[in-house]
């Protein structure tokens, strides 16, 4: 399916739209990622920052991720559901949490990183790489 | 690992202690749970509403859901983690978010929920339940 895609927050006073194709999709299952989902792992669609139109209102914060470099996350401010983050090490990227996408089906990680915190009892399909 | 268990939100202003055993806990793809966890599923840890003791500011907005129930959701106001969801229907649970523990390795959920919308590149593990929608 082609662009644009759309998403938004679970209360919807988010929303977006994505212009352009994503570069790629990754899953994280670093403690951060965790903590950020509640869940197993995180997810990440690399989009290109100029591809990304939010409307709504944001709010963010930004923490000091375990490489030493800053990260920020924007999230909704009345759901708390975090719509993308933005890494310091690449100006052109954001990083949207796929799972706020209208249309989800379709989604694979090409890799998942941090493998070495994964919960145990997730299992990942053979195709996908796992980093540690 | 017996209890208690600590966790928090991503930034550490919310700080919370589960002082006894969960209940059971869950894995489900519904598309609200994509969306709150902007991932593949969300996770349910189903506590007792009286273990699990929060310490910080927390933040809450309330839906109704597919069901026709109402639910509502607890975040850290300043970095938006969602630390429990409180179903209405259910007396005195809570369903905790349990990426959220500080420790995570022993979580091994019993059931996966609505599949039927799963992304669908998850495997569901071999003795996990599968179940297509709301059991």
């Amino acid at each position: 399916m082609p662009p644009p895609y759309t998403g938004r927050c679970q209360c919807a006073r988010i929303r977006y739209e994505i212009t352009g194709e994503p570069i790629k999709v990754t899953a994280c299952h670093c403690m951060a990622c965790q903590k950020q989902s509640g869940s197993a792992f995180g997810m990440a669609l690399w989009v290109r920052s100029g591809d990304l139109r939010v409307t709504g209102t944001p709010k963010s914060y930004t923490r000091t991720a375990d490489s030493g470099k800053p990260m920020t996350g924007v999230f909704c401010p009345d759901c708390g559901v975090r719509i993308y983050n933005i890494p310091s090490y690449d100006q052109d990227v954001y990083l949207l949490k796929p799972g706020t996408l209208d249309d989800t089906k379709g989604l694979r990680p090409e890799r998942m990183v941090w493998a070495h915190r994964k919960q145990p009892w997730v299992d990942i399909p053979e195709d996908i790489e796992l980093v540690e | 690992m017996p209890a208690p268990y600590s966790g928090g939100c991503q930034c550490g202003q919310v700080r919370y202690e589960l002082t006894d055993e969960p209940l059971r806990l869950i894995a489900c793809h519904c598309t609200e749970c994509q969306r709150q966890s902007g991932s593949a599923f969300g996770m349910s840890m189903l506590v007792r509403a009286a273990d699990l003791k929060i310490d910080g500011m927390t933040k809450s907005f309330t839906r109704v859901a597919d069901s026709g129930h109402k639910n509502t959701g607890v975040f850290c106001p300043d970095c938006g983690v969602r630390i429990h969801n409180t179903p209405h229907y259910l007396d005195d649970v809570l369903t905790l978010k349990p990426g959220t523990l500080d420790d995570t390795s022993w979580l091994r959920p019993t059931a996966m929920l609505w599949t039927k919308s799963a992304q669908g590149w998850v495997p569901t593990p071999d003795d996990v339940k599968e179940i297509e929608g709301q059991p």
